[in-house]
C-alpha cells in the first residue's frame, strides 16, 4: 500500500492531492484569478502560490484524515509549466521530502493528466485528446511511450479562448473558458471562420486573429451578437479537434477516447466527442472540472505509477523545467 | 453495396462499375459539426480529392482510376484497389529482422513515391501509412487526397514527411528507427533541392519541442 501526496502549480491553479493506492483521500486547490480583461503574469502567480501553498497544504492534509507520518512519497510537478510556478512549488515539496525522509518523484504534467483521467473513468487503452490552457495534443500509446499523434502547431486551444474572452471582456472566474461555453449555449448564427487543419495538427492562431480582428464591426453593426461570436468560435476549434481525433483512433484502430485537460470540461466538446464516438462504436471517457482542471491528485496518482514500478531518482535531477514533452516519459507502469 | 470500412471522414462501400470493382467513398455528414461548416468541408476535400488523384495519375504515382464524381452527395467512384494498407501490412509483418530485405524495399519504395509526388507538385495532407495500400505485386497506391493541394511549399513538403513520420513512429514504434530508409527513398525520386525539404523537416521536427507548453 502507497499514500502518495502531490503539489501542482505549473500555471495559476494551485492544487495539492492525497491518493492512497488510486483512492483520492484529498484534492484541493486555489485558482489565481485575474480581472476581465487580463491574463495572468508569472511573477503575480508565483507569488498567489508562493502565499498560499502552506495553508493549502494544512487544508488538504486535514481532508484526507491521515498523518503526515502516513505519506510514502512526495511527488511535485517537474514541468511544463511557467518556471517561477514550477519552482515555487518544487521548493515546499522538497523541504517536506527531506524533513518527512520520503523519497521524492519528479512528474510530467501531461502524463499526470493522461493517468488521472484512465484512472478515474477506467479506460484501458484510450486515444487521448489533451486539450488545455497551453496544451493541445492528440496522443497514442505505443511501446512504452506517450506518442504524440497530433498538436498544435502555435497556440493552444484553452489559450484561443481565453484570449478571445478577453477580447470580450469576459470575466476570468472561474475560468475565462467556462464564460465563452456559457455565452455559447445562447449563439444561433454561425460565423464561417478559417479551418486550419495540417495533417495530424491543427493551428489556431489565424482564426484568434481573424476573429479579433471583425470582432469589433460585427459587433457594432448588430449583424452578430457576442453569444454567437462565442458559439462560432467554438463550433470551429472543437470540430478540429474533433477530427483530428478521429484520424488518429482510425489510424490505431482504437474504440475509446479520453479527454484530459481544463477544455476538457467543456461540455460542448463532450458532446461533439460522444456524437463522433457513437458514429464509429467508440466510447468516450471524460471526466468533470474536479480532474480536468490542475490538480495535485493527479501528481500523486501519477507519482505512485512510477514509485510502484521502481522509479528512483537522485537528489540532483529533482530540478523543474520548462519544456517537458509528453513523449519524453519511459512508461515503466504500463505494459 | 457494402460497408467496407469507415474512415475518419467517410465511409466506404464496395460496389461494381462497369463489371470492374469498385468502391464509393462517400464523405457523409458528420452529426457533431455545425452543418454549415460540415457542408463546405464535404465539398471542398471531395473536391480536392479528385483532382490530386488525376494529376497524380497523369503524373505516373500509382492512385486510384476515378469512375466517376458526384459533387452534390460528396461521392466519388473509384477502382478497388486489391492489397491492404501499409499500416495493416507492417502490423501484421513476421520478419521483422528483416531477413529478406523485403522491409527495406518497402520503405524505400514509399519515400520513392512521396518524392515523386512532391516533384510533380502535389501535397498530400494525410500522409499516414492508413493511406498507402500496398498490392499483391508490392506496387504502392496512394489513396486519401482530401487534404491534398497543388504547388506546395517547402514547409507544406515538410509536414508530409513529419506526417508520416509520427505515424510511423506510434503504431510501428518496433521499426521507428528505420525511419531514414524512408527518406534514402525520398531523396533518390525528388527532383528538386532535396536538402531544402530535409532542413525544413528538421525545423518542424524541434518546432514541438520548442514550443512552451504550460497549463
Ligand atoms: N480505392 C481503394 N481500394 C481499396 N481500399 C480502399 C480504397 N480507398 C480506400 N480504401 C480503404 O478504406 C480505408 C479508408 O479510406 P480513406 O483513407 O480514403 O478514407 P478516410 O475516411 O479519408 O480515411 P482517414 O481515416 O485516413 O481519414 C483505407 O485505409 C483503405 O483501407
Ligand atoms: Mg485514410
Amino acid at each position: 500500500m502507497v499514500i502518495s501526496i502531490g503539489f501542482e502549480g505549473s500555471a495559476n491553479k494551485l492544487g495539492i492531492g492525497i491518493v492512497k493506492d488510486g483512492e483520492v483521500l484529498a484534492n484541493c486547490r486555489r485558482t489565481y484569478i485575474t480581472p476581465p480583461g487580463e491574463g495572468f503574469l508569472p511573477r503575480e502567480t508565483a507569488k498567489h502560490h508562493q502565499n498560499n501553498i502552506i495553508l493549502l497544504l494544512e487544508e488538504t492534509i486535514k481532508t484526507s484524515g491521515i498523518q503526515p507520518e502516513q505519506i510514502d512519497v512526495v511527488c511535485f510537478t517537474k514541468g511544463p509549466g511557467i518556471g517561477s510556478c514550477l519552482v515555487s512549488v518544487a521548493a515546499v515539496a522538497r523541504t517536506l521530502a527531506q524533513l518527512w525522509n520520503k523519497p521524492l518523484i519528479p512528474v510530467n504534467h501531461c502524463i499526470a493528466h493522461i493517468e488521472m483521467g484512465r484512472l478515474i473513468t477506467g479506460s484501458d487503452n484510450p486515444t487521448v485528446l489533451y486539450v488545455s490552457g497551453g496544451n493541445t495534443q492528440v496522443i497514442a500509446y505505443s511501446g512504452k511511450y506517450y506518442r504524440i499523434f497530433g498538436e498544435t502547431i502555435d497556440i493552444a486551444v484553452g489559450n484561443c479562448l481565453d484570449r478571445f474572452a478577453r477580447v470580450l471582456k469576459l470575466s476570468n472566474d472561474p475560468s475565462p473558458g467556462y464564460n465563452i461555453e456559457q455565452m455559447a449555449k445562447n449563439g444561433k448564427k454561425y460565423l464561417k471562420l478559417p479551418y486550419v487543419v495540417k495533417g495530424m495538427d491543427v493551428s489556431f492562431s489565424g482564426i484568434l486573429s481573424y476573429i479579433e480582428e471583425k470582432a469589433p464591426s460585427l459587433l457594432s453593426s448588430g449583424e452578430y451578437t457576442p453569444e454567437d461570436l462565442c458559439f462560432s468560435l467554438q463550433e470551429t476549434i472543437f470540430a478540429m479537434l474533433i477530427e483530428t481525433t478521429e484520424r488518429a483512433m482510425s489510424h490505431c484502430q482504437s474504440k475509446e477516447v479520453l479527454i484530459v485537460g481544463g477544455v476538457g470540461c467543456n461540455e460542448r466538446l463532450q458532446d461533439m466527442m460522444k456524437i463522433m464516438c457513437e458514429e464509429r462504436s467508440a466510447i468516450l471517457y471524460a471526466t468533470d472540472e474536479r480532474f480536468c482542471i490542475d490538480n495535485g491528485v493527479m501528481i500523486a496518482h501519477t507519482g505512485a505509477l512510477m514509485h510502484n514500478s521502481g522509479y528512483k531518482t537522485t537528489w540532483e535531477n529533482t530540478f523543474c523545467t520548462q519544456r517537458f514533452r509528453t513523449d519524453e516519459v519511459e512508461v515503466t507502469w504500463r505494459s | 453495396m457494402e460497408l467496407y470500412k469507415q474512415g475518419a471522414e467517410s465511409k466506404i462501400f464496395t460496389t461494381t462499375y462497369s463489371d470492374r470493382k469498385a468502391i464509393i467513398k462517400e464523405r457523409f455528414s458528420r452529426q457533431y459539426r455545425n452543418e454549415l461548416l460540415d457542408l463546405n468541408i464535404r465539398k471542398e476535400r471531395t473536391k480536392a480529392e479528385a483532382k490530386a488523384i488525376l494529376k497524380c495519375k497523369q503524373g505516373g504515382i500509382a492512385t486510384p482510376v476515378i469512375y466517376s464524381l458526384d459533387l452534390n452527395n460528396y461521392k466519388i467512384i473509384m477502382e478497388h484497389i486489391n492489397g491492404q494498407t501499409v499500416n495493416d501490412y507492417l502490423t501484421n509483418i513476421k520478419d521483422k529482422q528483416d531477413d529478406n530485405g523485403k522491409l527495406t524495399k518497402l520503405l524505400t519504395n514509399i519515400g520513392a513515391i512521396v518524392g515523386k509526388m512532391h516533384s510533380l507538385g502535389v501535397f498530400h495532407g494525410d500522409l499516414t501509412t492508413s493511406n498507402i495500400i500496398k498490392k499483391e505485386d508490392d506496387t504502392l497506391v496512394l489513396i486519401d487526397f482530401g487534404l491534398s493541394h497543388f504547388n506546395p511549399s517547402v514547409e507544406d513538403k515538410a509536414v508530409d514527411l513529419y506526417v508520416l513520420e509520427r505515424a510511423f513512429v506510434s503504431t510501428h514504434s518496433y521499426f521507428s528507427q528505420l525511419f531514414p530508409v524512408i527518406l534514402d527513398g525520398y531523396k533518390n525520386a525528388y527532383e528538386l533541392d532535396v536538402q531544402a525539404v530535409f532542413n525544413q523537416f528538421q525545423n518542424v521536427r524541434s518546432r514541438g519541442r520548442k514550443r512552451l507548453m504550460i497549463g
